[in-house]
């Protein structure tokens, strides 16, 4: 592997490997604002059914 | 001194007042030892009494549990495979017990892992200051959520959710459950992570770039090796969390004490069957004490995590400038 080659290949390891620890990150946060999500609108929902306008 | 005062006077006043001085610096030492041997007793009888509360929790759980030993045999009582308290006769077998505290600590652990300590990798290397601060809040957010919440959450939406998108039976299952532990789970071993990555020391770090490493391979040949006894410290103590969980299991596990084929299946873990059976268990009864046997499984249980967890931890400390 010629010194370019191995400086793309170590790159592109560098990328996809960042890549997956961005996602997991991500999906973390998107869980928490889900679940954040999902109770808000349930009260929310709750609320109009209790005091309809 | 006043220009009235001999010089008589002026050394009995002298005199008069080294004595008071040494009569005050002895009750000044006497006072000092009270004072710091005061904090040092309140202490030593704050950790006595924490021992001796868990002295007492452990000699009453042996005591209540043993009894069943007395009338199943445990060999019976570990490997039976079927859990039917309420029969006549009734049967104590808590092999399906066991088999689904593990799974779902298993399959938990499966998700939580690459999550918690992906997030912690991410925190300590990619991350802004602005979008750490929020990502650390957010994950702190998640792990103040309480287990009945979430426990609600996965009845609701993750269970019938996955009924109908992947068409089982029931989606009170192993899988509903494992997801909601994880995302208890998670938390734990990010922060922990974090923490162990953060104690790496800095020198190391910059000696790789110095070397002209990547960013890629400093965190995963110098970063990551550095923090692996708090990273697995931080495994062991989610696993753990996992297994201990009650509220969860008892809602989003299904329930049947039965051995699953397959991870759709539902399942009774130990936490769910104690919560779920003692308040009908007659005091002092067979069902009674096999409850609390299995209490004494899972505190062994957590126990071992634990150990494993400290072993760890001292088995690849790092020895160096700082450590977790």
């Amino acid at each position: 592997m010629t010194g370019a080659g191995s400086r793309r290949y170590r790159m592109m390891t560098e990328r996809v490997a960042f890549g997956v620890i961005r996602l997991l990150a991500g999906l973390v946060v998107i869980t928490l604002g889900s679940i954040v999500l999902f109770f808000a609108l349930s009260g929310c929902e709750r609320h109009q059914l209790v005091f309809p306008d | 001194m006043t220009p009235a005062m001999s010089e008589g006077d002026v050394q009995m006043s002298s005199l008069s007042a080294g004595g008071n001085q040494d009569s005050n610096s002895t009750t000044s030492v006497v006072e000092l030892k009270v004072q710091e041997g005061l904090p040092k007793y309140f202490f030593l009888a704050a950790a006595s009494t924490s021992l001796l509360v868990m002295a007492l929790i452990m000699i009453f759980l042996f005591r209540e549990g043993l009894a069943i030993f007395g009338k199943v045999n445990p060999v019976s009582f570990f490997f039976g495979k079927a859990w039917y308290p309420t029969y006549d006769p009734p049967e104590f077998g808590i092999l399906a017990l066991i088999v689904g505290s593990v799974s779902v600590t298993l399959f938990s652990s499966l998700v939580a892992i690459p999550l918690g300590v992906g997030t912690a990798l991410y925190l300590s290397v990619l991350a802004g200051p602005t979008v750490r601060e929020y990502v650390k809040a957010a994950v702190e957010l998640l792990a103040s959520l309480p287990s009945v919440v979430l426990g609600f959450l996965g009845m609701v939406v993750i269970a019938p959710a996955m009924q109908q998108i992947l068409d089982v039976p029931t989606g009170l299952n192993i899988v509903s459950a494992s997801i909601v532990l994880a995302i208890m789970a998670i938390p734990t071993i990010t922060s922990i992570s974090e923490d162990a990555l953060y104690a790496v020391p800095r020198d190391n770090l910059e000696a790789s770039y110095a070397l002209g490493a990547t960013r890629w391979e400093t965190m995963s040949r110098i970063l990551v090796p550095g923090a692996l006894s708090g990273i697995g410290t931080a495994v062991i103590l989610g696993m753990s969390r996992a297994m201990g969980e009650t509220m969860v299991v008892l809602m989003v596990a299904g329930g049947a004490a039965q051995i699953p084929s397959s991870l759709f299946d539902s399942v009774r873990p130990m936490p769910a069957s104690i919560a779920a059976e003692m308040g009908e268990a007659p005091f002092g009864g067979e069902h009674y004490h096999a409850l609390f046997a299995i209490g004494i499984v899972l505190f062994l249980m957590t126990l071992i995590f634990n150990l494993v967890a400290t072993y760890i931890s001292n088995r690849f400390q790092q020895k160096g400038a700082s450590t977790l």
